[in-house]
């Protein structure tokens, strides 16, 4: 059974009630909330998920506040059991804490994947790795190369090696956008497949994306890492393809990591031997998702 | 707190697990979380052979934990040293405390205990050449406004806290183990008469460590890691029984000593209420003789048990909450004098958040 054969009162009175179980990516969650905003956007973006009936990965609430708070600015309070990572946030930003809580959760216990903070996408089941802090533009590329690109969404935030055989793991969760990439990437897809639009968040403006039915499908068929493209958005700029030394690279990557050192030693091996296996480049465009595109299919292996 | 509570349950009779469904682990993960027991619960199902009872799916959720644990094993290892070479320098040797005194010790309850500072007890007389080689070594004090500055130098048993500006771990420095203004005083002089040596290191010994986390569970008035702690007393005890039948005796003993019988009450009636631990007659009688009011030591007994439930702790219910600010009051009551208290929670509940307002706008002003 998959989310959206639930009617919007059904969907409500689990989450103000038992909570509801649904698969987020590839982990499953059961969340209890109180907030309408929250099942709007549960409702569109997880339309495709599949509904759990097993105990789930992760058990998070999100709730109004009590007290004169319910009344005077409310805010909402994301817990992830009885623990409350963030400060609240206005009421109004509500789904985006659920996204944002629901990557905390995966950055803070999931130690069994090596977790970077990377978008990744997939073709011919070869995986392309674009590491990248805010702003260096990788989840709008991400979404061009999904929407436009005939490439399959692994994850537009998080990158997860299997640490055995270093396979690409999917998460396939909606694609974050922030500020201008919202509109540019609204002129590329179907406008039906956004959450609303929220303002002045601490990342600015916020949209999620709808990520590909068939890609939520299949979470669990794996990639082989072949491409790490550390993208550079520079409007007006020259664009440029730069080959990335592996030491450099190596390092970049583990500073881009959020468990290397949790790992240890396991962490330094997996990074070793991802690069003996992957190329690197450095890659500043301009917002041209055509030239972006064709050279990205460019680098794959044939 | 039994009946509904799969964790207690666990600690207590680990084998139940060969019986558990898909619910009962879910439970178990849900406190297990609540309580940042997911590591030790971890050990205690490879110590006893359980881990083929645990559900694949749920697995990682304990070797993540696990995972964590390791490192932060290495991460306090490496701190310990680069705390003694601070001090060398100034001929102080520092006593570990708490987490880094159980790992130090290798005591039963280091197995999968995550903590967040490492705390040291130095004598009063070192106290400054303390705080400033670890200033020149790389430690920043936390800015305090001028009333926390008084409240921790004067009133206090320890500093404000420092973190290591290469590391990030904080460090909290003691010189007692209670309150200078403490109902509930400590001649810390005495501490040094039992001290033990593990390698390099300094510790507390047996019957400190686990009168100073009582203390530090039952009068701090704050129950962010209050079932770990319990736990850890648990089996402090439990290693102090293991070599000694006497032991509660000799613990009873030591809490006439510093003057924690009191403490010592709560902290064994707990033991016996959560984890059905057997308390020596001899040392009942002797409490029994010594309660002034039974009344009132039932009433807060049965409020820990209210602050302690990680069940109560996963939902918050009323009936927790208003444990929490009743165990806050009473702390605060016993922390210090009433002349004192009234002025500090004043300034607590109206001018350090005015202060704080204001320098967020501020900030906010220098921004725009």
């Amino acid at each position: 059974m998959i989310l959206k054969e639930y009617s919007p009162k059904e969907i409500k009175k689990l989450l103000i009630s038992s909570g509801l179980s649904f698969r987020v990516g590839r982990f499953t969650v059961n969340l209890k909330s109180n907030i309408s905003n929250v099942i709007k956007g549960i409702s569109k973006l997880y339309a495709e998920s599949e509904i759990i009936s097993q105990p789930c990965d992760f058990s998070v609430t999100l709730n109004r506040s009590t007290g004169i708070r319910s009344f005077v600015k409310p805010q909402a309070h994301f817990s992830f059991n009885g623990i409350e990572p963030f400060s609240p946030l206005p009421v109004s930003q509500a789904f985006p804490l659920f996204e944002w809580g629901s990557n905390w959760c995966v950055t803070n216990h999931c130690h069994q994947y090596l977790v970077i903070h990377a978008a990744v996408v997939e073709k011919n089941g070869f995986a392309l790795i674009l590491p990248g802090q805010s702003g260096s533009g990788k989840s709008t590329l991400c979404a061009a190369l999904v929407t436009i690109g005939g490439w399959r969404l692994l994850s537009d935030e998080l990158t997860m090696l299997r640490l055995d055989d270093l396979k690409v793991v999917p998460n396939p969760r909606p694609i974050s956008l922030k500020n201008q990439s919202i509109d540019i990437v609204k002129s590329i897809s179907d406008q039906n497949k956004f959450s609303s639009v929220v303002k002045d968040t601490i990342k600015g403006t916020v949209a999620h994306l709808c990520p590909p039915k068939q890609d939520v499908l299949d979470f669990d068929v794996l990639a082989t890492p072949a491409l790490i493209v550390y993208p550079k958005y520079q409007k007006d700029s020259e664009c440029y393809l730069q080959e990335l030394s592996k030491g450099e690279s190596f390092i970049r990557l583990a500073d881009h990591s959020f468990n290397y050192s949790i790992l240890g030693l396991e962490g330094f091996e997996i990074l070793s031997k991802l690069h003996d296996k992957v190329e690197c480049y450095e890659y500043c465009y301009d917002g041209d998702f055509k030239e972006a595109l064709n050279l990205m299919d460019s680098l794959l292996p044939s | 707190m039994k009946s509904s509570n799969v964790l207690v349950k666990f600690l207590i009779t680990p084998i139940i697990v060969n019986r558990w469904s898909q619910k009962e682990w879910q439970q178990l993960i849900q406190q297990a979380y609540v309580t940042n027991l997911m590591a030790r619960v971890h050990f205690i199902l490879n110590d006893n052979k359980l881990i083929k009872y645990v559900p694949n799916n749920v697995e990682w959720h304990f070797t993540s934990a696990h995972k964590v644990y390791l490192a932060h094993q290495q991460d306090v290892l490496n701190e310990v040293s680069v705390i003694c070479n601070a001090l060398k320098l100034a001929n102080i040797a520092p006593v570990f405390l708490k987490g880094t005194a159980y790992l130090l010790a290798d005591d039963k309850c280091n197995q999968g205990r995550l903590f967040s500072d490492v705390d040291i007890f130095v004598i009063k007389s070192e106290l400054d050449s303390t705080e400033k080689m670890l200033h020149w070594n790389g430690w920043v004090g936390e800015e305090v406004d001028q009333h926390d500055e008084k409240y921790y130098r004067d009133w206090m048993h320890e500093i404000p806290p420092m973190t290591n500006t290469k590391t990030h771990m904080t460090i909290d420095v003691h010189h007692n183990l209670v309150p200078l203004v403490s109902r509930i005083k400590l001649n810390s002089d005495k501490l040094l008469e039992t001290i033990e040596t593990v390698g390099d290191y300094k510790i507390l010994s047996m019957e400190d460590r686990i009168l100073h986390s009582a203390v530090h569970l039952l009068l701090d008035g704050e129950f962010n890691q209050g079932f770990r702690d319990l736990h850890d007393l648990y089996l402090l005890i439990s290693d102090g029984l293991s070599v000694n039948k006497d032991f509660l005796v000799v613990l009873y003993t030591r809490s006439q000593q510093l003057g924690f019988e009191l403490i010592l009450y709560y902290c064994l009636s707990l033991m016996s209420i959560v984890f059905n631990l057997d308390v020596d007659t001899r040392v009942t009688k002797e409490f029994e003789k010594n309660i002034k009011s039974p009344l009132t030591a039932k009433l807060v007994l049965k409020l820990f048990c209210q602050v302690l439930n990680p069940t109560e702790k996963l939902i918050k219910s009323y009936k927790y909450r208003i444990s929490l600010f009743m165990l806050f009051i009473r702390s605060h009551w016993i922390k210090m004098p009433f002349q004192m208290l009234i002025p500090h929670l004043l300034y607590k509940a109206f001018i350090t958040p005015y202060n704080e307002w204001k320098k967020a706008q501020k900030q906010n002003e220098e921004h725009n």
